[in-house]
């Protein structure tokens, strides 16, 4: 995982957060992580793609027009599917890579191999896209 | 389904608890529509260096362990995702039986393998044998010891022997609806069957009576 004991997880550079996942991408998880994201802007050098949860959900967030918010803020706005829950399709970690996921599993290499994932909120992962690192959803300043 | 009655073969140790899923068979190859030629990818992350070569550091792939068909493992094996993948890998290169210790954490008892995980290999004749972890810790350092040792795994008695100079076994428990399936080699569908003659019966009398 590429830690050092006692370093503060908001220490941890990240460079993909994923947004996503059957578990973590329903409507009132994109609501959560659009209210974060609104007008701010994702920190530079990090990749962040939402994946609704379904199609159904992909309809009501566009209803709701939460899509424009995370499009705006530099996120990918993307269509439903497992997508980095478990790369089984090319969207992986590639080996060293630090990533912010809402999906709920953290296998070894599920990501893709050498990938480091660490399971947050979809708060805390909006959070931690604007931050650049990850930052605690409790104390962070929301305005 | 194949049955399972006794099975003799090499052991092989894989020293790690709570090997995954997603270790046994990386997300990578699920996308076969066939149910074949999984055995290759096998632990494939681990198995394998980037370039394609056997990772002479995975401990599968030591010569003393060529060929082997029981794998013995730690605690927790086959947790993660819902993969019978895990277990058609297995399977497909080579092992017929998984041995494993079930593991006391306070007041709960940790199964040695993961629910999903044990209920495919039961669909699927490979046989999961959940042992005390004194018994588990004692046939890895007979394996140690003894390059190339085999066991005999015996379905009927419920029994694994060591073929040591001097024999050593070790009992182990199993549900007795999965151990009669086993031993006849049914499977869902099979035990499905085992009713042909009432399924016809029934369908003689009932189809006529449907406009």
């Amino acid at each position: 995982m590429g830690l050092t004991p006692g370093t503060p997880l908001t220490e941890l550079k990240l460079d993909v957060v994923f947004i996503g996942s059957c578990t973590n991408a329903r409507i009132e998880d994109l609501r959560a992580a659009s209210r974060i994201f609104k007008g701010r802007k994702v920190a530079p050098g990090v990749r962040v793609l939402v994946v609704p949860g379904s199609q159904h959900v992909r309809r009501q967030a566009e209803d709701e027009r939460l899509h424009e918010i995370f499009v705006a803020a530099g996120c990918e706005w993307r269509q439903s599917g497992c997508s980095m829950c478990l790369g089984m399709n090319p969207d992986q970690l590639t080996s060293g890579q630090r990533c912010a996921s809402t999906s709920n599993r953290n296998f070894e290499g599920r990501q893709g191999k050498g990938g480091r994932t660490h399971l947050v909120s979809p708060e805390m992962a909006a959070a931690a896209a604007i931050a650049g690192h990850f930052v605690d959803i409790r104390t962070w300043n929301r305005n | 389904m194949d049955a399972f009655r006794s099975h003799r073969g090499r052991l092989a140790v894989l020293d790690r608890a709570n090997v995954d899923t997603d270790q046994i068979i990386p997300k990578q190859f699920l996308k076969s529509i066939a149910r074949t030629g999984f055995g290759r990818h096998l632990f494939s992350d681990w198995r394998y260096l980037p370039d394609g070569k056997p990772n002479p550091d995975f401990p599968l792939n030591a010569e003393r362990f060529k060929g082997a068909s029981i794998l013995v493992a730690r605690n927790n094996f086959g947790c993660g995702s819902s993969r019978e993948h895990a277990v058609w890998a297995i399977q497909q290169d080579g092992y017929r039986a998984v041995i494993a210790p079930w593991q006391q954490r306070g007041a709960t008892r940790v199964p040695a393998f993961a629910d999903i995980f044990r209920n495919n290999a039961s669909k699927n004749a490979l046989l999961t044998i959940e042992l005390s972890e004194p018994e588990v810790e004692e046939i890895v350092q007979m394996v140690d010891r003894y390059a190339g040792l085999e066991a005999t795994v015996d379905l009927d008695r419920q029994r694994v022997t060591l073929h040591l100079p001097e024999e050593m076994a070790f009992h182990f428990e199993i549900d007795a609806a999965v151990k009669e399936r086993l031993i006849h080699g049914l499977d869902d569908i099979g035990l499905t069957l085992k009713q042909e003659g009432a399924i016809s019966a029934f369908e003689t009398r009932h189809n006529p009576q449907l406009p």
